[in-house]
């Protein structure tokens, strides 16, 4: 008995040790791993770091510019993953933006005209996240359009464009968009200075008639609209203003834009040129001449008085106050920064301000204090050409840090004091700390970063934790797919106690990023599915029909896993065609697209969702349409026949 | 118990997939192609039956309140009933108000299977009524039209069974 249970044991064991070998055999060790994929600890560490294991989410959700893709880009942090790309300026197919639905139509065509011109693109900057109190809320996003002076509104709940509003007065823009603490606001800075009228101006009559404006759209939280007429502009000088941002808490009521061209220089560089203009060194060199720009310095407190007060003047068909009103009401100064800065930021304490000069090696840190100070005692250094007070750069300033080349973008830690500072022509980004005014470490990155965003890093609580680089060039990074490389968004840990990590590089291979914000993402309130009582044209079951008024032919249909209804609907040539249709579905994600071939029409219908499609039957034929989302086992069956008879 | 789930649901699927190559019936074969409509409908019942009676306690708390592996039909539109108490399906506020669930994703996918499931019986009564008047090919279809709603709640069930196995 105990022979055959000792027997066992040896046969058991044996079988145990041959198992194990077998399982050794099949599996791969984290070493071998290692040597395989030639990666070392730290790229373990940052792959441990980033990896976000199926089914699992990310604590962080980013809402990048998609660029000139006019859209806006979504991804997850830390996992990099892309989540959706936001159709804003451009018609985007999947989503049917822009291809026959009158709604979307309405936004982009309509709205989104620009002196009555359809623009079919957007060149998207900065986004800005909705706040309360300095603090993202989760429910708003707003974007800006460089090329095309206009704001779009996207709701958070659907993470869909709702609004485009055309800039009545600017001909080129680039400080929007961004948002007062209790996104009362929505700011709009123009860039090239132009003449605010719709007409033809000399450019001899540039310091006279060219100029820049800030205008303050107001928001409409309840309504998630921009309500353009109660929105107004402030005129400014024509000195190219640049990025914008509100101040907080302790500087919360002004508002600040820096410049790049207060020489007002105009180039003419090289042949081709017009006679006058011929013979000049470029922009570059003549806009760049002087030592320092000017920051302005608004009241918006005043500026709002001035507009209910009825202090303005009408310019195509906006309100305007002048700069002479403005400064004879104590609401506009200026102050010299640094030449060529891109980006003013106000930490989350509202008193510092910090400004980057390109073109200089130092930051400059502004003290609100000491700025509103000197307001209040009326001590100005100067007026410039157009008789707006200019204070006392050295007495505004708390300090300079030298941090390296080409300082540009700030962003801030939870850390008190600490902020973070891409340097474009380092390569690198800078933490340092901006109240005791000393750098504290640098980290390099691939290569010339523009904007930085950190976790929650413009608001009044930043959470720290991760950063990313937006880079503008990628080089030698990715796999080589021609000439054109995509960007590069590097995640940097930048946690607490640690020294900065190299996490992860994320290629974006759709525009050219400008600026991203990043949000907790438990903040969202999004919806899983539309109500169908929400769509004024929705169309209940049972209750499809095709009317018929003369040649207008009104088709209401439903669709559902795994069929239209109707699905065969017959027409005349030149019958006006308008199609709404609901998706019937409650369950979440089940989506249906809908096509008629060869009408160049695409909708997709969330559920509950309806849309209204109008169109002309103008040639005479058989026109399947289908389902263009795989929505079910059967989702190849889920089509129709458009029958256009001939007359 | 999982695994037979799994199995059934491989089978299922399988049926189904047979069904759709399986080629064209001509007319003779109608009421034959009915009658093996009817057994596949019976047998897919039965395998949403065994994901019902699996997923059911998995979904709502007091489990033994609703679930009851005798009536699955019954747990299915228990859980229906349970996830309902505070909506109002006319006005569309539908998961508005959720009552306590232990799994709500796996929920509202299980709730979604249940709709479907109750999709199928109007078209199996009119097969049935058809099958009595030897319309064969129109019974044929209603049961088919059956099936592809079991086929959708199945779909939504093993969705319903991936979430709360967290596969």
């Amino acid at each position: 008995m105990f022979n055959k249970s000792k027997s066992l044991m040896k046969w058991i064991l044996l079988s145990l040790i041959a198992l194990g070998l077998g399982a050794e055999a099949f599996s791969q060790s984290l070493d071998q791993v290692m040597k395989d994929r030639n990666l070392t600890q730290q790229d373990l560490l940052a792959a441990a770091k980033t990896y976000t294991p199926s089914g699992k989410k990310d604590e962080y959700i980013v809402f990048s510019s998609g660029g000139q893709s006019g859209q806006v880009i979504v991804y997850g942090v830390p996992s990099m993953r892309i989540l959706k790309y936001i159709a804003v300026f451009t018609p985007e197919p999947w989503q049917g933006y822009g291809y026959g639905d009158a709604h979307s139509n309405k936004i982009l065509y309509e709205q989104g005209k620009v002196r009555g011109r359809t623009i079919t693109w957007g060149d998207t900057h900065h986004p800005a996240l909705s706040e309360v109190e300095g603090d993202y809320d989760g429910k708003f996003l707003f974007i800006n359009d460089k090329a095309n002076p206009r704001v779009a509104v996207i709701d958070l709940k659907t993470f869909t464009t709702t609004q485009i509003v055309e800039n009545p007065i600017m001909k080129s823009e680039h400080g929007a968009a961004f948002v007062t603490p209790n996104t009362e606001y929505v700011i709009e800075a123009s860039q090239y200075a132009a003449p605010f009228e719709n007409k033809y101006v000399p450019l001899e009559e540039y310091n006279e008639k060219y100029r820049g404006a800030m205008t303050f759209w107001k928001f409409n939280k309840k309504k998630g609209k921009i309500e353009k007429k109660q929105s107004f502009s402030v005129e400014l000088p024509p000195y190219w203003q640049d990025l914008s941002d509100s101040g907080k808490k302790m500087s919360e009521g002004w508002v600040f834009t820096n410049s790049f061209n207060s020489e007002r220089y105009i180039g003419g560089f090289g042949k081709g040129n017009t006679e006058k203009w011929k013979n000049r060194l470029p922009h570059e060199a003549g806009v760049s001449s002087k030592d320092t720009d000017y920051l302005h310095m608004i009241n918006l407190e005043t500026a709002k008085k001035l507009y209910k007060q009825g202090k303005y003047t009408i310019i195509n068909d906006h309100p305007v106050i002048s700069m002479d009103v403005m400064v004879a009401n104590d609401a506009l100064f200026l102050i010299p920064e640094p030449k060529s800065p891109h980006g003013v930021m106000i930490d989350p304490t509202g008193q510092y301000i910090t400004v980057s000069g390109k073109l200089d090696t130092h930051v400059s840190v502004y003290d609100i204090k000491k700025m509103t100070a000197l307001i209040d005692k009326k001590e100005y250094d100067d007026t410039d050409a157009y008789g707006i007070p200019i204070l006392s750069m050295t007495k505004s300033l708390h300090g300079q840090v030298e941090l390296g080349l080409g300082p540009l973008h700030t962003q801030y830690d939870s850390v008190k004091g600490i902020a973070y500072t891409s340097l474009f022509v380092d390569s690198a980004i800078a933490k340092w700390d901006f109240i005791n005014l000393k750098l504290l470490e640098k980290i390099p990155i691939n290569y010339n970063v523009g904007h930085l965003v950190s976790a929650e890093g413009d608001t009044v609580s930043p959470d720290g934790k991760y950063l990313i680089a937006l880079n503008k060039l990628s080089i030698d990074r990715f796999i080589q797919i021609g000439p054109l490389h995509p960007q590069n968004h590097q995640l940097i840990d930048i946690t607490e106690g640690r020294k900065m990590q190299l996490l992860y590089d994320m290629p974006i291979g759709l525009g050219e990023p400008h600026y991203a914000v990043m949000m907790k993402a438990d903040k969202l309130k999004t919806i899983k599915r539309y109500k169908k009582k929400w769509f004024k044209h929705r169309v209940k079951p049972g209750r499809e029909k095709v009317v018929r008024k003369g040649n207008k032919v009104t088709i209401h249909s439903t669709l559902i896993r795994s069929h239209f209804s109707p699905e065969v609907i017959e027409v005349v040539v030149g019958d006006e065609v308008t199609w709404h249709i609901t998706n019937l579905e409650r369950a979440q994600d089940e989506t249906h697209g809908f096509t008629v071939d060869q009408m160049n029409i695409h909708g997709s219908l969330e559920p509950g969702e309806t849309e209204t499609f109008t169109f002309i039957a103008d040639v005479e034929g058989v026109y399947p349409f289908y389902c263009t989302e795989f929505c079910s086992a059967l989702h190849l069956e889920m089509m129709g026949y458009f029958m256009v008879k001939p007359k | 118990m999982k695994s037979n789930v799994k199995k059934w649901c491989i089978l299922l699927f399988s049926a189904f997939m047979v069904m759709c190559f399986s080629g064209m019936a001509n007319a003779e074969d109608y009421q034959a192609n009915y009658m093996a409509k009817v057994k596949q409908n019976n047998d897919t019942i039965g395998v949403i039956a065994g994901v019902i009676n699996y997923v059911c306690p998995k979904l709502v708390p007091d489990a033994d309140k609703i679930c009851n592996p005798k009536d699955p039909v019954g747990s299915a539109v228990g859980v229906q009933k349970y996830m309902e108490k505070d909506w109002d399906r006319e006005e569309d506020d539908i998961e508005d108000n959720l009552p306590e669930l232990l799994n709500e994703d796996a929920a509202l996918q299980f709730w979604d299977a249940v709709e479907q499931f109750k999709l199928h019986f109007s078209y199996r009564e009119t097969a049935k009524k058809l099958a009595a008047e030897k319309k064969w090919h129109d019974a044929f279809l209603n049961e088919e039209m059956a099936f592809q709603y079991l086929v959708k709640c199945a779909s939504r069930g093993i969705f319903a069974k991936k979430i709360v196995d967290n596969e």
